[in-house]
């Protein structure tokens, strides 16, 4: 069915059909990946800038980082209240761990990168994709423009890749939904509309069909080609009567 | 023929295919769409009111920390103050209100959204020492998820048209390799049939209803020959065993009427009628063209990426160097290749410019600086040159002279075609996996064509030919005599070139993006130029041909284009942006016909001497100069007084040349009569 004009017609346009919902889709897919991680980042920017504030107004009161109240319990509650959130933790200036939602983590030292990275960025939040997660981070500065230390929050990606792994799948299936449904659709109509010329092609190749007897070519009294059946009807005539007075000199002598 | 190949039957069976695959297609990505959006708007509200619960417990917790320092919930200092700054962070945030126990909204900041807010509400309790003081409302922004979910609606429209394009592009490829070009053969190798000429076979090349019907021709063809060589067989024999001389003249004189009247083939073999057509190169030409403009809306911001300081070169010169080495390599590698290219033919050709320009694009890709880049662009450059002279080539050996305009607007078509999908999906592509990832996919577009080529122009259907007569130096000199061509060339069409590559290519993408444009819209905004031409050029050539009035045309054209972009005086903004490129557009388009038509009528007997295609060659190399310093007199611009002077004076450019050709030409009281000379034949 598909080796035919129709079929590579079909073929052509299904493809086209294919290529259009399935760009459609990725594009969309990405778009959504994009906005999920502007919104989820968003959020967790949030958190952690509401966090910073919350040290600011202490540090700039001449507090030290460590002698802090009450801020072991903010982090917790931030962290209690996001399920995506697996640690908030606050260093000091040699990139020691003062404050954390891991109790376990204090007193330890953050990774050369991290802190290193924390100290150059120091006017916005930076950012560090790890294995298990994003950490996102804020330099703590104090009023004498000196870094003191900062505030990370480290998130999971498992959600996220949980949530696009889900919408993958949805636009998966409205993918060959729509190329299933439309595909469908589409076939029949070209079969429709491919139909006419199909059908005179036919008649054609019947018509010069006709022509054909076998061992020979025969002049058949309905053709819708005119002109092609006289000059065969003329060729095969003329081949005759060479044929016949050919024979005949060759009978008279 | 027959009813099939009568041309109202066939334009009947075209439209109705073309209706049908464009209903569908909107239809389908219309359905996607929809359900598209409908899912994204189901799984980001959760995130979003994730988001609005986290600011409403900071804020709660502000709150709560003034109470419990004994501040009254009533009496609370600088609280709007404070939401406005929380607010201004968060573009997904409509408003936030504080009110009391008893619900009386007290502090509030940002505006109430319209009817579909209050679904999107969260409330959090005000808790103070155990008691509670109040509520915090956080309203989510129905506007912010619109527009993320326009952004996606956007893309699908422009997906939607490249497909349809591609769709159409495709469509006529088959159609005119499996249906229109087999059909054709059908039709020359029957109606000389008719008239007794039996010596050509049919190709069958596929088993469908054309090659059944090439087999059935064939078997008739094949046994009428068989026929005649029995019978000159016969008389072969006849005559032999004859000595008597007259009877050997009856033989022969017999087989000789017959041969007269009739064409039976030589030998055994019949030849195979094999008919090229020019849309063989339409789909390859448009991918590849395709493939060169998704780089536009991108290439100065990548440019910028890789800038590092020059010593003496300012960073608009430096990144202005790519895209004008890209340019005059197009331009020095045209009349170089052109002397060659006909002793290759246009398939070898078409090939040869693929490979530079799929190493030219990956190389692109991986880029380490900026002069890598230009080394790179200057390899696509070449290829592009090749490919589009092998493509030209193509169209003038296989149009007559009476249908080649049509083959040649054929072949504008593609490039139109192109110019129109190319930037917008660039534009998203680079957006979404970026501007390194988009130019492998150009070379992979350039492979995608180079393979469509092979296919669709088999090594042996089409024969190298005699090349045309060469621009030379010495053609310069007597065109540039002819006062009304210089005046074309320097009012007209260096002006505009210069605006071209200056404004549209270099320029318009560093605006944009400088006014917070994403890849995305700055490719839908130079989608506008590619639109306006694809769609006005044919109608402006048509009404310019009936008026015949080239010259107004070009003025009329070439001011407008020049006068919209005049008016990013006014206010730097993308929207007087997107008015400059669309009065562009609308302006080129035109005046890019009448310009060509305006050539040979401006030089007559610059004409007569070297004839129209010389002319034309020397006009295309002078019009070439203008994209090669566009780059840089934008870039002058842009050094003396920003983006806003640089596209205004750019405006200032083209204007200032229609309003000079304009006066030029009514200065020259005998210029229409010799531009009716002109026109004689």
């Amino acid at each position: 069915m598909f080796s035919g004009l129709t079929g590579r017609i079909i073929i052509t346009v299904v493809a086209v059909l294919l290529c259009a919902v399935g760009l459609t889709s990725l594009l969309g897919y990405n778009k959504y990946k994009l906005a999920l991680a502007n919104i989820v980042e968003g959020r967790f920017r949030f958190v952690l800038g509401d966090i910073k504030n919350t040290l600011d107004v202490s540090v700039n009161l001449g507090v030290a980082l460590a002698d802090l109240r009450n801020l072991q319990e903010l982090l917790d509650r931030e962290k209690t209240a996001d399920d995506q959130i697996q640690l908030i933790e606050v260093f000091d200036a040699d990139g020691t761990v003062v404050f954390s939602t891991d109790r376990s983590n204090v007193g330890q030292v953050l990774p050369e990168d991290w802190v290193q990275l924390a100290f150059l960025t120091t006017t916005e939040a930076w950012k560090l994709h790890e294995e298990d997660g994003h950490v996102i981070g804020l330099t703590l500065i104090s009023s004498f423009g000196a870094p003191l230390g900062g505030v990370i929050v480290s998130y999971s990606h498992a959600a996220i890749d949980q949530k696009l792994a889900q919408i993958g799948l949805d636009l998966g299936q409205i993918t060959v939904g729509v190329i299933a449904g439309y595909g469908i659709v589409l076939v029949f109509g070209l079969i429709i509309v491919l139909g006419r010329p199909r059908r005179q092609l036919e008649s054609m190749r019947q018509s010069i069909g006709q022509f054909l007897v076998p061992g020979g070519v025969a002049v058949p009294s309905v053709t819708d080609i005119d002109h092609l059946k006289v000059s065969v009807k003329a060729a095969v005539g003329a081949i005759d009567e060479a044929n016949r007075k050919i024979q005949e000199i060759d009978g008279s002598t | 023929m027959t009813q099939f190949s009568d041309s109202e039957s066939t334009k009947g069976f075209v439209t109705k295919l073309f209706v049908l695959v464009t209903a569908l297609l909107v239809l389908a990505a219309g359905t996607a769409a929809f359900l598209i959006v409908h899912v994204f708007d189901r799984d980001l509200s959760p995130e979003l009111d994730k988001k609005a619960a986290a600011i409403g417990r900071s804020v709660a917790r502000q709150v709560a920390f003034a109470a419990e320092h004994g501040i009254p919930f009533e009496k609370l200092y600088g609280v709007e103050a404070f939401l406005d700054q929380v607010m201004r962070g968060n573009a997904d945030i409509a408003s936030i209100e504080l009110a009391d126990a008893a619900g009386r909204v007290r502090y509030a900041a940002g505006r109430k959204d319209t009817a579909a807010v209050d679904t999107d509400l969260l409330e959090l309790p005000i808790d103070a020492d155990g008691t509670n003081i109040g509520t915090v409302r956080v309203r989510i922004s129905q506007a912010y998820l619109e527009r993320e979910l326009s952004g996606i609606l956007y893309d699908v429209l422009i997906v939607l048209l490249v497909a349809l394009l591609i769709a159409m592009e495709l469509l006529l490829v088959v159609m005119a390799v499996s249906l229109f070009k087999p059909i054709e053969g059908i039709s020359v190798v029957l109606e000389r049939a008719s008239y007794g000429d039996f010596r050509f076979r049919l190709p069958v090349d596929s088993h469908d209803e054309i090659g059944r019907l090439a087999e059935v021709y064939n078997s008739l063809a094949r046994r009428l020959n068989e026929m005649f060589r029995q019978l000159v067989d016969d008389a072969e024999e006849v005559r032999l065993g004859q000595i008597d001389a007259s009877i050997v003249r009856q033989v022969e004189g017999v087989v000789s009427r017959l041969t007269e009247r009739f064409n039976f083939a030589q030998g055994k073999l019949l030849e195979t009628f094999r008919p090229v057509s020019a849309h063989a190169v339409r789909a390859p030409l448009f991918v590849f063209i395709f493939a060169e403009e998704m780089s536009r809306p991108f290439l100065p911001i990548y440019i910028r990426e890789l800038y590092t300081p020059i010593a003496g070169m300012s960073m608009q010169t430096a990144i202005g160097l790519p895209i004008a080495a890209f340019m005059l390599t197009i331009a020095v590698v045209t009349p170089i290749v052109g002397a060659v290219a006909d002793r290759y033919g246009p398939r070898t050709m078409f090939l040869i410019g693929a490979v530079p320009s799929i190493i030219g694009y990956v190389g692109s890709a991986f880029a380490g600086g900026l002069f890598d880049l230009i080394g790179w662009r200057v390899l696509s450059g070449a290829g592009y040159a090749i490919v589009y002279l092998a493509c030209q080539g193509y169209i003038a050996q296989n149009s007559l002279p009476e249908s080649r305009a049509q083959g040649m607007a054929m072949f504008m078509g593609a490039v139109f075609a192109a110019g129109v999908c190319g930037p917008a999906l660039g534009g998203i592509l680079a957006d979404q996996i970026g501007m390194r990832s988009t130019f492998v996919v150009s070379g992979g577009l350039c492979v995608a064509a180079a393979l469509a080529l092979i296919w669709l122009l088999p090594a042996d259907a089409i024969e190298p030919e005699e090349g045309l007569r060469r621009v030379k130096l010495s053609d310069f000199r007597v065109v540039l005599t002819s006062p009304g061509f210089s005046a074309l060339v320097v009012f007209i069409a260096i002006p505009n070139k210069v605006a071209l590559t200056g404004f549209l290519f270099f320029l318009a993408p560093l605006f944009l993006d400088q006014l917070g444009n994403t890849s995305s819209e700055t490719g839908r905004v130079m989608m506008i130029y590619g639109a306006c031409t694809a769609l006005l050029t044919p109608l402006a050539a048509r009404f310019a041909d009936s008026v015949r009035g080239h010259r107004h045309i070009v003025t009329v054209g070439c001011g407008l284009a020049g006068l919209g972009l005049l008016p990013i005086l006014l206010q730097p903004s993308t929207a007087l942006l997107v008015v400059g490129v669309l009065f562009f557009g609308i302006g080129h388009a035109m005046s890019i016909a009448p310009q060509l038509a305006l050539v040979p009528e401006s030089c007559p007997q610059a004409c007569a001497e070297l004839g129209h295609t010389t002319v034309l060659g020397v006009f295309r190399i002078l019009e070439r100069l203008g994209s090669v310093i566009g780059p840089f007199v934008a870039s002058l611009l842009i050094g003396i007084g920003g983006p806003v002077v640089a596209t205004a004076g750019m405006g200032a450019l083209v204007l200032a040349g229609a309003i000079l050709f304009g006066l030029y030409h009514l200065a020259r009281p005998g210029s229409r009569a010799v531009v009716l000379e002109g026109r004689s034949p």
